[in-house]
């Protein structure tokens, strides 16, 4: 059978199965009173669970069993399997029990070096600043910073319906592009990880009964996103891309809004004289809520934001290269934050 | 007596008249760019290009028998390197090697028939002998051996980067300067072939693998052709083609190029075949399979404009494909949360003081309160007018003065809603068959939901 038959497939397996999955969890957590509180930070004021994540983990281990076992899915399974599993039970218990900051932060760290350790990391800046091969001391550095910001990247931004897992589903049908013309024995997760969204996607919009990413969810998409980066980042790994784009650059673009949102909190909350990590509402997209914006719009016109930045960038990149390139997007990225989020 | 006599004359017919049914190819192995050897189990012929083109003979008959080894074996089923005076012949499945040198073909090793590396690529670099992946003991394996002249035995040698883990399997290969291209192959177990559609790369110089992406999909990704497939160095090209095909791919790799050809003059081709020079060179059985003959074509006419060309890996038509795709679901998942939002009904959430979504909310007065709740504890979202009518009259305000207060706090509430979510609330219609009878309905694209407080 045709390779795309099964992505198709799976694809749909996926879909199914998630959204089955989501709602049985759902149930599952309402009736154990596992709900999520209501209070002046949260965006809902409905019946909430932050079973998501969890139900997101469990389609992706069966899917991924499924396309083990009829041989077409080869995901380094180790320590990336490691690493993704343990981010998803720090988050799990983290939604049950609230984990201190810094725990949390030194078990990123831990999950970082299972799979920096395991073959997956930064070794080249790919003539960012001019610079292409790098120290191996120094790429395991940039390589676990990399991971710690992207899983706090995408933990942050996921404060409005839909807005981590389209900002996911965008990455993932990126990455996966990149994946199928150059690694193809990887792609099937990437049908599998979409659907599987796609099913949450379907519970998370729900007006009454709604499921929650939870920080299994989030933890778990970044251990996968971050991943997924390194892995493009490699230099020994073959992309498509490299002709038409800079790796970092197009890594930069697909995780747009989680990194720009999160770079503007820090420095914002530097200012302030707070801590980084603090929680509050100063996030780009509840600067749209407040403007009247519901969620799902503030949540669609980031993402066609980022994906207008992503097409303006590879149609400029051959022309104008990086640093224009760049230049171009923050002058851009202004003039929209003065139109739109002022 | 006559009976014997009659039986020896009947022989000797037999044995002068007989045809010898010659069914073994020569083995062709390329001496250098104009030159060629063919052997067979009983001597070898170095054939030359001269000047004009010509190819002349010089056979000779091996001053020592073959190994008995290689005496049982088709010789066009053993591969074989050349360096220039010197061929090595390796045993199918390695292990064994041999050598031929000053007209001797001699076994030179001090191994034994390892049979782990059949269909394995036999190649040689700095004057060193490799083998490289293979079949045998049922699975696949990507291991790379190097003979060791001193101790006669092959050793394992280490490779690092990202090796094809689990085997080569009837694999393409092809060696251009320090790099081996090893693509178009098979993961084989005891119960499987899977196709690895990965182009991989191996230097010869570090021994690190590198994968360059997935090749084209031009290529048939079914075990049972594979071992068809006659596979043919050329320059820095390899030439693909099936027996009795009229289509032939020359393959690239360092120029990522695929050049299909099409030809009727190739359809004798077999796999025994070499290229010298410009020259195809093939042997080809007669129709009585009683002897062969040699055949010799000019490549620079076969190959003079290929009817298609493709990229061998990385296939950007592939990617492009793929990015409309990718695009056409990001679409449609937008346009799908964009239009189930529009239509479905929008919920707001009624408590004892106010209306609110996730986003907004605005307070609510008792009357109001209690009006909303009416409508939201109906069954159609529907509530007659002297229901509500009934709520404001009082004993110490007329009648017209209760209505008044009624419409007052209808209209506020409109307002005030509309105000903060720009939509109609509340709607007023007449039953069709008593258009006295009014009634207050909330509009249709509202669903309110009661919450307790």
């Amino acid at each position: 059978m045709s390779d795309y038959f099964y992505y198709f497939i799976f694809l749909s397996l996926s879909i199914l199965v998630s959204f089955y999955l989501n709602g049985y969890v759902f149930r599952m957590f309402s009736s154990s009173k596992m709900l999520d509180p209501v209070n002046e930070r949260s965006s809902h004021k409905t019946q909430a669970t932050r079973s998501g994540g969890l139900a997101l983990f469990l389609t992706i281990c069966i899917c991924y069993a499924l396309a083990s076992s009829v041989g077409i899915l080869k995901v380094p399974y180790g320590p990336v399997a490691i690493g993704v599993t343990l981010m998803a039970l720090l988050g799990f218990v983290d939604d049950l029990f609230s984990i201190r900051y810094r725990e949390k932060f030194f078990l990123q760290l831990f999950a970082g070096l299972i799979i920096v350790q395991g073959g997956w990391s930064i070794d080249s800046f790919h003539g960012v600043f001019g610079v292409f091969e790098i120290p191996e001391w120094f790429g395991f550095l940039i390589s676990m910073f990399v991971f710690i910001v992207v899983i706090n990247a995408l933990n942050l931004i996921d404060g409005l319906d839909g807005l981590a897992s389209l900002v996911s589903i965008k990455f993932f049908l990126i990455v996966g592009g990149l994946l199928l013309v150059s690694e193809r024995e990887m792609f099937l997760f990437f049908p599998i990880i979409i659907g599987a969204l796609i099913g949450f996607l379907g519970h998370n919009f729900n007006a009454s009964k709604k499921v929650f990413l939870g920080d299994t969810g989030s933890l778990l998409l970044g251990s996968i996103i971050a991943f997924f980066i390194l892995f493009v980042l490699d230099s020994s790994n073959s992309i498509i891309t490299d002709p038409y784009i800079s790796r970092p650059l197009l890594m930069v673009l697909a995780l747009f809004y989680p990194l720009l949102d999160t770079l503007r909190a820090v420095v914002l909350r530097s200012f302030k004289g707070q801590s980084p990590f603090v929680a509050d509402r100063i996030h780009l997209h509840h600067r749209l809520v407040d403007k009247g914006y519901e969620h799902w719009a503030a949540t669609i016109l980031i993402l066609c934001l980022s994906v207008f930045f992503l097409i303006i960038n590879f149609i400029l990149y051959a022309k104008i290269g990086l640093t224009l390139c760049v230049l171009t997007t923050v002058v851009l990225c202004l003039i929209l934050y003065k139109f739109l989020f002022k | 007596m006559i009976l014997f006599f009659r039986f020896l004359v009947l022989l000797f017919c037999f044995l002068s008249f007989s045809q010898e049914l010659v069914t073994e190819l020569p083995l062709l192995v390329k001496k250098d760019s104009i030159s060629f050897y063919s052997f067979s189990k009983k001597g070898v012929s170095v054939f030359s290009f001269n000047d004009k083109g010509k190819l002349t003979e010089d056979y000779k008959g091996y001053d020592k028998p073959i190994p008995r080894s290689l005496e049982s074996l088709e010789l066009t089923g053993v591969d074989a390197v050349s360096n220039g005076d010197i061929v090595y012949f390796i045993y199918p499945g390695g292990g064994i090697l041999y050598r031929f040198k000053n007209n001797v073909i001699e076994r030179i090793d001090e191994s034994f028939a390892h049979r782990n590396q059949l269909s394995g690529k036999f190649f040689m670099y700095n004057k060193n002998l490799y083998l490289l992946g293979g079949y045998g003991y049922w699975e696949s394996n990507s291991y790379l051996t190097k003979f060791n002249f001193q101790s006669g035995s092959w050793d394992l040698v280490s490779v690092s980067g990202q090796t094809p883990k689990k085997g080569i399997n009837q694999g393409s290969y092809l060696q251009k300067d320090n790099v081996l291209y090893v693509f178009n192959f098979y993961e084989t177990s005891a119960t499987s072939s899977i196709y690895n559609s990965n182009m991989y790369e191996l230097n010869l110089d570090d021994f690190r693998w590198s994968k360059k992406g997935v090749i084209n999909s031009i290529f048939d990704n079914e075990i049972e052709k594979a071992y068809s497939y006659i596979k043919l160095s050329f320059s820095e090209s390899l030439i693909v083609t099936f027996p009795k095909s009229f289509v032939f791919q020359l393959i690239t790799p360092n120029k990522n190029l695929v050049e299909i050809y099409k030809t009727e003059q190739l359809n004798q081709f077999t796999e025994n075949s070499i290229i010298v020079g410009d020259n195809l060179i093939y042997n080809t059985l007669n129709a009585e399979n009683s002897g062969f003959s040699m055949v010799v074509k000019t490549l620079s006419e076969l190959l003079s404009s290929p009817s298609k060309k493709e990229l061998l890996y990385n296939d950007v038509v592939v990617f492009n494909i793929y990015l409309i795709v990718a695009g056409s679901i990001l679409l449609i998942l937008l346009l799908t949360v964009f239009v189930y939002f529009k239509t479905s009904h929008k919920a707001f959430y009624l408590s004892s003081d106010s209306i609110y979504t996730e986003e907004k909310s605005i307070p609510i007065t008792k009357n109001e309160t209690y009006f909303l709740k009416l409508l939201t504890n109906s069954r159609s979202d529907l509530v007659e007018n002297t229901l509500i009518l009934n709520h404001f009259k009082n004993d110490s305000i007329s009648l017209d003065a209760s209505i008044k207060r009624k419409n007052n706090m209808i209209s506020s509430l409109n307002k005030k809603f509309f105000g903060r979510f720009d939509i109609i609330l509340i709607t007023k219609g007449s039953d069709p068959k008593d258009s006295r009878q009014v009634y207050y309905t909330l509009s249709p694209s509202i669903k309110l939901i009661s919450k307790k407080t």
